[in-house]
Formats: C-alpha cells, sequence, structure tokens
C-alpha cells in the first residue's frame, strides 16, 4: 500500500475525494462555475417534461444540488460509473424532490432514486442527455480541462496562452508587454497544448470523453 | 463527426497535433472558453452563489 495518495491533479479526481473543509469549499465553487450551465439546462429539461418552468424553483433545485456537492454529502465514487450519470442522478433526485413538494404523486418515485444514490454498489444508468445538454457538458469538460491546466502550469505560461489565444492578442505585443523573447510565448502555447494532451489522458477524462455523446 | 478533439482526448495518439488541427481545437476551446465567461459575468450566476452561500451558513448554524 502507497504511503501517501497521490495528489488529485485534475477538478474531477478531487470530487471524488471531496471532504468536508476549505479545500472543499473551494472545489464547489471552481466547479460550480463550471458545471452551472449544464446542471441549470438538465433540472430545467426534467422540471418541463412535468410542466414545471418556474425560474425561481430551477433555481432552487440548482441551488440544492451544489449545496450536496459542498457539503460533500454525496461523495462521487468512478467504479459506479461516469461522473456525468452520477450526476445526472443527482439532479433528478433533486428535481423530483422538488417535484413531491408540488405534487404528491412524486412521493413513491423518490425513495427509489435515493435508494440507487447512496448505494455504494449500485451502478449508475447512463445518462440520457438532450442535445442541448450534451453540447453543455461537452463546454463544461473543455473549461475544466482548461481549469486544470491552469493549476498545473507557471502563471506566466498561462498568461501568455491566455492573452494569445484566448483573447486574440498578437504574439509580438505579448512578448513586448511581458519583456520576453518571442519564442517564449510559442513555447508557452506548445507547452501548454501538450499538457491538454497529457491531462486529457487521464482516466477521469477518459470517462467522460469517450462513450456517450460527446465524442 | 470527429473533431481535432477526439485526437487530443485518443490515448493511442502518440502523433503530434498539426498546425490546423492544434488552430481548430484552439477555436473550439475559445468558444468554451468565452461562453463560461460570459456566463460567470451574470448576474444570475452571481445571486445563486449567493443562494448556495446562505444556505450552507444556515445548514452550518443549525448543525
Amino acid at each position: 500500500m502507497a504511503l501517501f495518495q497521490d495528489t488529485p491533479v485534475t477538478l474531477l479526481s478531487r470530487l471524488e475525494k471531496c471532504e468536508e473543509g476549505p479545500g472543499h469549499q473551494k472545489t464547489w465553487r471552481v466547479f460550480f462555475d463550471l458545471y452551472h450551465r449544464p446542471v441549470r439546462i438538465a433540472v430545467a429539461t426534467i422540471l418541463e417534461r412535468h410542466q414545471q418552468s418556474d425560474e425561481t424553483l430551477i433555481d432552487d433545485v440548482v441551488a440544492d444540488v451544489f449545496v450536496a456537492f459542498a457539503k460533500a454529502k454525496f461523495s462521487y465514487n468512478p467504479d459506479r460509473g461516469k461522473f456525468r450519470n452520477y450526476l445526472w442522478q443527482l439532479i433528478t433526485w433533486k428535481a423530483m424532490r422538488a417535484l413531491r413538494n408540488l405534487n404528491h404523486h412524486f412521493r413513491e418515485v423518490e425513495p427509489l432514486l435515493l435508494a440507487e444514490l447512496v448505494d455504494p454498489n449500485a451502478p449508475m444508468p447512463d445518462a440520457r442527455l438532450t442535445l442541448p445538454e450534451i453540447a453543455a457538458c461537452r463546454v463544461a469538460l473543455l473549461c475544466s480541462l482548461m481549469e486544470d491546466v491552469r493549476s498545473q502550469v507557471g502563471p506566466q505560461t498561462f498568461l501568455i496562452f491566455e492573452l494569445t489565444k484566448l483573447r486574440g492578442v498578437p504574439p509580438e505585443e505579448v512578448a513586448l508587454e511581458l519583456g520576453v523573447k518571442r519564442n517564449v510565448v510559442d513555447n508557452a502555447v506548445r507547452r501548454i497544448m501538450l499538457k491538454l494532451k497529457e491531462l486529457a489522458l487521464k482516466p477521469e477524462y477518459q470517462r467522460e470523453y469517450h462513450e456517450n455523446h460527446l465524442g | 463527426m470527429k473533431t481535432t478533439w477526439d485526437k487530443i482526448f485518443d490515448p493511442h495518439s502518440s502523433a503530434p497535433l498539426t498546425s490546423e488541427e492544434e488552430e481548430q481545437s484552439l477555436e473550439e476551446l475559445l468558444l468554451a472558453y468565452r461562453e463560461n465567461e460570459a456566463l460567470l459575468s451574470a448576474p444570475e450566476h452571481q445571486r445563486l452563489v449567493d443562494i448556495i452561500e446562505e444556505r450552507l451558513l444556515r445548514e452550518e448554524l443549525t448543525e
């Protein structure tokens, strides 16, 4: 047995090891910033199927999902399946709970969903995502990858990449502004591309990218 | 449809990206980055953060 566990390098692996405390507080906020949109789309889709489209209700359910994360009540276990399936299940459960509060018909459904969610051995069913959900998941996954790259390279390297490739500042201007040679700018971009590829090959990203409509 | 990202995420692909592929992947990354950035600056986003933080604080106080 290893004396020291590997430091989780990706957001998804940090969520797997979620524990209460300041570190997790930071993780849930980063997670919220990246996954707010797919979660909101999924919540709205479920509620709309049951003729509920009230924005306040949608906000309440979205907040419920992230409070559950922030409180680390439902740790994600990759042995049970992909992260997005876990997320979809949690969203479904929270949405059903909200619907139950509006309509007694849902009282019988919730215990079944809850049992699946908290049973550590139960495999999670594949999420049946709509096209807007798939698109939002893809954006979240790419932004998550970018966020992980940011935490793995020096601040100047990322700044160069951000300025040249994400904000469209000409490389010559970036070099001048930062007081570095032009080849430093080119090398920074190359390093980030290599890092993107390196992180994309991590199992947690492989799980999420492949075998779904994301790929 | 296959995209350049399929190559980036492909564990069996050791070939480096061509300049054109690199530009394509950066283009998609840029769109994702901008889309997310616009979302983060929307007032609804901050309002939801406030709701979540308030709930967390309330739960902490009642525990």
